[in-house]
């Protein structure tokens, strides 16, 4: 698939077995042909060659921020994404607050959570906050009316102040992975224009490129002298 | 009655939409037709499910695999492609749901996207994380019945 001017191609961030219920393989064989460019995959050994490009991914969660703050480095340097479980207002603001973190996801699952603090924080750290769109897949009625109130708030404090966003379904299986295009649609339903849904999964692109490159250059201020 | 002249027709849209489930199971086209008209109910209310009109014109299903023609009002093709994709169950069966393609009559969406012939389905016990499974197979496709729940492979996740 070609990639898009702007830079990025197309993923989606999944868990795949034995934390969900498809190995890598499978994931990887239903994104390539729904058309993504590759999987940012949280748990399990990645294996060599998959149908899609495989990008390993660490998830970090606790109660509280103090339990979290303590493997932060040490998966930051072992993962080329680095995820972090939001929820309440403290750990969202802790997520928001460390440059050494992508993306931030789960910060609407509280009421009150996400504010512009928040959210201006997380531009000017480049972290990322991830639009769930599973909740649409799987919930009605009440709990997803609950959740769409929180979740167009979100929409529109991102696009307020023009934060970097990612947008996933959360999938654990290869079936709740669906095509850019048709989340683009099902986003456009609750009120996202067209085009917000593909961007946001183009960021996700954008990350892993940032990353890798980060990875294989040296760090600013130091350089790298070759033997004679 | 006469027919209305060609300028005062509706016009309509054929999403052609390919549904993957678990190989043991087989999609039927009035559980689907329920499918489409509970998900635009959920997400979008009464108006929604008014104005994309879905309506499921031909429908062919092997075990796994489904490839259904839905058909819509031109003007809520957009709309109709992100209810298909809000789709997540058809009566009790987890389903996959991706629009392949649009079509603006039902003969060029047949003939482009349905009666593809799809290989039977093997079940068979394999070995799988240090277990013994059972799994249905259908060509690398390997769905293992787990002791919760099913689990998506491969062939080359087998032991």
């Amino acid at each position: 698939m070609p990639m898009d001017a702007d830079g990025g191609g197309l993923y989606e961030a999944v868990s795949c077995y034995p934390t969900g219920e498809a190995t890598a393989h499978r994931l990887a064989a239903r994104a390539a042909a729904l058309g993504y460019d590759g999987l940012i995959v949280d748990g399990g050994s990645l294996p060599e060659a998959a149908a899609c490009e495989l990008v390993d991914a660490a998830v970090l969660t606790g109660a509280d921020v103090a339990s979290m703050s303590g493997g932060l480095h040490q998966l930051r340097a072992a993962h080329t994404v680095l995820i972090v479980a939001g929820g309440d207002h403290a750990r969202n603001r802790f997520a928001v607050d460390h440059p050494a973190v992508d993306v931030l996801v789960g910060s609407v699952t509280e009421q009150m959570a996400v504010n512009h603090v928040i959210v201006r924080a997380a531009r000017a750290h480049d972290v990322a906050i991830a639009v769930d769109l599973g909740p649409l897949l799987t919930t009605s009625g009440g709990a997803l009316v609950r959740y769409l109130r929180r979740c167009r708030e979100l929409i529109r404090l991102l696009e307020h102040e023009e934060a970097p966003y990612v947008v996933t379904t959360g999938a654990r299986t290869h079936r709740r992975l669906r095509a850019p295009r048709d989340l683009d649609a099902l986003a456009s339903l609750v009120g996202a224009d067209p085009g917000w849904a593909r961007a946001g999964l183009q960021r996700w692109g954008q990350i892993v490129t940032r990353n890798r490159r980060r990875q294989a250059e040296p760090a600013p201020g130091v350089t790298v002298e070759e033997d004679p | 009655m006469r027919p209305l002249p060609k300028h005062m027709r509706r016009r309509r849209r054929y999403l052609a939409v390919r549904l993957g489930c678990r190989l043991d199971r087989t999609l039927d086209e009035r559980g689907l037709q329920r499918a489409l008209w509970a998900t635009a109910r959920r997400i979008g209310g009464a108006r929604l499910s008014a104005e994309t009109e879905l309506r499921v014109m031909r429908f062919e299903a092997a075990p796994g695999v489904a490839v259904a023609l839905v058909r819509t009002p031109h003007a809520a093709t957009d709309a109709a492609r992100g209810v298909l994709a809000a789709v997540d169950v058809v009566g009790d069966t987890p389903v996959a749901p991706h629009v392949v393609g649009v079509c603006g009559t039902i003969a060029a969406c047949e003939e482009r996207y349905m009666n593809h012939a799809t290989r039977p389905v093997d079940e068979r016990d394999v070995a799988f994380d240090s277990h013994t499974r059972t799994a249905f197979v259908r060509g690398a496709q390997v769905d293992i019945v787990g002791p919760s729940g099913d689990i998506g492979a491969t062939r080359l996740d087998l032991e």
